[in-house]
């Protein structure tokens, strides 16, 4: 074989392993889609105060790896507190400012702990699914209820930030952190 | 490409030299097939595949959607998302629907019992379209 016929086969063999590499993404499952939908769900039941906000649009900031595997996406049309939804990946702590949600992911993320403390008492609502999420200093944890998916609430973190949150809510958690 | 004959050459030459010479089509038809196998996943929702999870100490699976039922379920008001059922046993999902519907040698009757009606609480579960 020639190094022009090699060529030619090496394009074919190129362009299979991309289509391949294309269609093996990561699934998105119905936890990832449950989860996302509560998250979504939650927003309705929350108020972010004016000085929240730095434009019009809701900024959903996700930290980490996206272990949702892009269920977070199907938000992309959707409305937050009157505002459309802006996914956005957050690499770096400055980026914090401008996001009225962080979603903090269970992998690629070293500093949990750091990023928690630097959102304390400020009107960003945290999100995961991280283990003990709401003993760390998180808001809203989504945890394992059985076969199902629930949620519990730091309503001391929540309040400490400025956010209001329907006590319908609160009534959905299944553990509230910080209610007298 | 060059593809005359050498009537000098080896079986096995042959053969190789054939293979090469039409290897550009099963790279031209490998996509085609894997997009028809999603595409008939898509429209198939008996055939969603299960994906395996470790939460704490149980091991479970999930089962993988599609981006239509995706966006059906994020549109599904915050009761209706806690009380859907998300995981299911691994052992239950994992065993043939065969074995479900016989009774085990010396096994309890009344697990095998409840096991079945789990298994089918759970495949009607897995399979229904929300």
């Amino acid at each position: 074989m020639n190094s022009k016929t090699t060529h030619y086969y090496l394009r074919y063999v190129l362009f299979g392993i991309l289509v391949v590499a294309t269609t093996m993404a990561a699934a998105v499952t119905k936890e990832h889609a449950v989860k996302a939908g509560l998250i979504y769900n939650i927003t309705k039941f929350v108020i972010w105060p004016n000085h929240a906000y730095h434009d019009e649009k809701f900024n959903f900031c996700i930290v980490g790896d996206d272990n949702l595997n892009g269920a977070l996406e199907a938000l992309y049309d959707k409305l937050a507190d009157g505002r459309p939804i802006v996914l956005r990946r957050t690499m770096s702590n400055k980026n914090f400012k401008e996001c009225q949600i962080v979603f903090i992911a269970t992998e690629g993320v070293r500093n949990a702990k750091l990023i928690l403390k630097e959102l304390k008492n400020v009107p960003i609502l945290t999100v995961s699914d991280r283990k003990d999420f709401i003993n760390q200093g998180g808001m809203i944890g989504l945890i394992r209820d059985g076969n199902r998916v629930g949620f519990e609430v730091d309503l001391a973190a929540v309040k400490a930030s400025g956010l209001n949150m329907s006590s319908q809510l609160l009534k959905l958690a299944k553990r509230v952190k910080g209610i007298k | 490409m060059n593809t005359s004959l050498n009537n000098n050459e080896s079986w096995f030459a042959k053969c190789k030299r054939v293979f090469l010479e039409q290897l550009w089509l099963i790279f031209l038809l490998a996509p085609l097939v894997v997009v028809a196998f999603f595409i008939n996943k898509h429209y198939q929702p008996i055939n969603h595949k299960v994906m395996l999870s470790q939460h704490n100490t149980n091991l479970s699976v999930s089962v993988e959607i599609t981006s239509a039922e995706l966006a059906m379920i994020i549109a599904k008001p915050i009761g209706e998302l806690l009380a859907m059922e998300v995981y299911i046993d691994y052992k239950q999902a994992s065993r043939p629907s065969l074995l479900m519907t016989s009774i085990d040698d010396g096994s309890n009757l009344g697990n095998e019992a409840y096991n079945r009606v789990a298994l089918k609480s759970n495949s009607m579960h897995l399979y229904a379209k929300n």
